[in-house]
């Protein structure tokens, strides 16, 4: 099969269509790969490329996505083996280190939509960098912050929370 | 070619609060132990999410297991009074966390004096094991939840803590010397406070004979049974004992020279569920310290086939900068990634396995646990910070 030249575009769901190679985006998104596998039977015979539609992810954010699937799971683009870190030399950092902190260098409301795109896509990898960024946005905040940031709202009575407080007292 | 597609959504709401309650549960999960606590004050759902028992077990199976270190401060205001502190260290982020902590009069204070006030005996799933004057303690230093043993008689040694697999119980495994000349091993339950005697041996099976050292050698948990590193009287076994059925055997040691006359050169770890054995090689006998440490992977449980995994060169050169007359040094492999603590006895260097320098701190002196912290609530410690009559270290 001349898989490596295979392309599917994956349409936003404001329509928007991003070419990208099937190979990688298979390599990536569990989701994705599922889509591509109960297609291929009808288009095995066909010179037709597929359009999948992905309708939770929005075009800004389908965007950054695969521009962090390009880097991280082109093998032509990415040198040695990016999964493990011990093959890294010591001392240095993993090679798309800086990569990933950019990456998830963004706003508040771009950063959920990467961890609902990369859990819907299931691109683990993805999924645990925003995680991780998301705890790292909270960990710095005060309880009031946090809620004014992510517009929570606090649903505890007064003494729900002055009990809250005092079972939890060691970690303020 | 790839759309450039940066343009602008506008969004209708904060994305936060739509965020479903599995993927918050992954948030927290990523989130150190002090942190997901706080977290449990932003709402109720938040609340429910951070105090869930499958939560919490899945946040300590995340947790990194760091080596338990000992330092005094001498300088805490009063030049009459010292602080004593128990501190885990993550030599990856060269960070001191301090677990438990108590001041006293007198600087500098004899190592028996303050095993009489504090002494850790063991750790087990983010729980330590602890006494101060003869009273024994289970102590959560995550939450300061805590618990009270029966007191130990001063015959008795403690050789392990274990969390029993099928009562979820924790219990304390220690032996006596009888009058017969027999060794006696007991077993105490946390939840029922009961003692049985589990094992008679003509010799200390799991270690030697030197109670100080059987002190300093605990054992590690792992598929419900603990095990000893190898003594150099019996370097080719380390000792088992299998915690439902109560009894020791013997299984295979990695192919190394064992050496414990003052601090042993082998150490059992549990690596990321593999049991794992750091050993310490010296050139000539006489030298101030080891000059290779050596990690070995038990890579079939089953089948005993031990792989070295690890063979780290120390920089001999560079320690001994740091050494005093007459000092020797230590060394232990810490990490999955091979990092190596030295101990210098009154300075701890850290180094990774290719001899680069990553930390270097003065007064430290590394204890034979570590710590997995945890913040599964248990009910052998029922006592919360704000309990009354909390011993003098919580």
């Amino acid at each position: 099969m001349a898989s490596e030249k295979k392309v599917v575009f994956l349409r936003s769901s404001d329509g928007e269509a991003f070419e990208v190679s099937e190979e990688v985006i298979s390599a990536a998104s569990v989701t994705i790969k599922g889509m591509i596998d109960e297609e291929s039977p009808s288009r095995a015979d066909t010179a037709a490329t597929t359009t999948l539609a992905i309708p939770n992810v929005t075009a800004a954010t389908l965007s950054r996505v695969l521009h962090y699937v390009n880097k991280h799971f082109d093998a032509a683009a990415v040198v040695g083996r990016p999964d493990d870190y011990i093959f890294c030399a010591p001392g240095d950092e993993h090679p798309l280190a800086r990569f990933d902190d950019d990456f998830v260098d963004v706003d508040n409301d771009t950063l959920i939509d990467l961890v609902h795109a990369a859990e819907y896509l299931h691109i683990k990898k993805l999924f645990d960098l925003t995680c991780k960024a998301v705890a790292d946005k909270l960990k710095g905040r005060t309880i009031d912050q946090i809620r004014e940031t992510f517009g929570i709202v606090n649903d505890y009575t007064v003494e729900e929370e002055v009990e809250v407080y005092r079972e939890n007292s060691w970690a303020f | 070619m790839m759309a450039e597609a940066a343009r602008a959504q506008p969004r209708q709401q904060g994305g936060w609060l739509d965020l479903p309650e599995d993927i918050m549960h992954d948030i927290l999960l990523r989130l150190p132990p002090k942190f997901v606590v706080r977290c449990r004050a932003v709402c109720s759902s938040w609340l429910r999410l951070a105090s869930d028992r499958s939560f919490l077990l899945a946040h300590h199976r995340r947790q990194p297991s760091l080596p338990l270190v000992y330092f005094i401060l001498n300088d805490v205001g009063d030049p009459e009074v010292s602080e004593y502190r128990l501190a885990v260290f993550d030599l990856r982020a060269v960070e001191l966390q301090t677990v438990v902590r108590f001041s006293g009069h007198g600087n500098g204070w004899m190592a028996r004096d303050r095993e009489r006030r504090l002494a850790l005996h063991g750790s087990c799933d983010g729980v330590l094991l602890l006494s101060s004057d003869y009273h024994l303690f289970l102590c959560n230093p995550t939450t300061r939840h805590w618990g009270r043993l029966p007191p130990l008689h001063r015959d008795h040694t403690i050789a392990g803590l274990y969390s029993h697999r099928i009562s979820d119980d924790y219990r304390v495994l220690y032996f006596r010397r009888h009058g017969d000349g027999n060794y006696y091993y007991y077993v105490m339950a946390a939840g029922t406070r009961k003692q049985r005697l589990v094992s008679r041996q003509v010799s200390p099976i799991h270690s030697s004979w030197h109670t100080w050292f059987a002190r300093h050698t605990p054992p590690v948990l792992l598929h419900g049974n603990l095990h000893w590193p190898p003594v150099s009287s019996r370097p080719e076994s380390i000792a088992v004992f299998d915690t439902v059925a109560e009894v020791f055997r013997l299984m295979p040691s990695p192919a190394v020279n064992v050496n414990n006359q003052l601090v042993s050169n082998v150490k059992l770890l549990d690596m990321e569920g593999a049991l794992a054995m750091s050993s310490s090689w010296s050139e000539t006998y006489g030298d101030d310290g080891p000059s290779r440490v050596d990690l070995w992977f038990l890579e079939d449980y089953k089948s005993n086939v031990w792989v070295c995994k690890y063979r780290i060169e120390l920089p001999v050169e560079d320690i001994s900068r740091f050494l005093g007359l007459l000092d020797l040094w230590t060394a232990v492999v810490v990490s999955h990634e091979g990092d190596v603590l030295v101990d210098l006895m009154n300075r701890l260097l850290g180094y990774d396995r290719e001899g680069n320098s990553v930390a270097n701190l003065p007064l430290l002196e590394i204890g034979p646990h570590m710590l997995k912290r945890s913040l599964v609530p248990h009910a052998s410690l029922p006592m919360k910070n704000h309990s009354p009559n909390k011993p003098h270290f919580v």
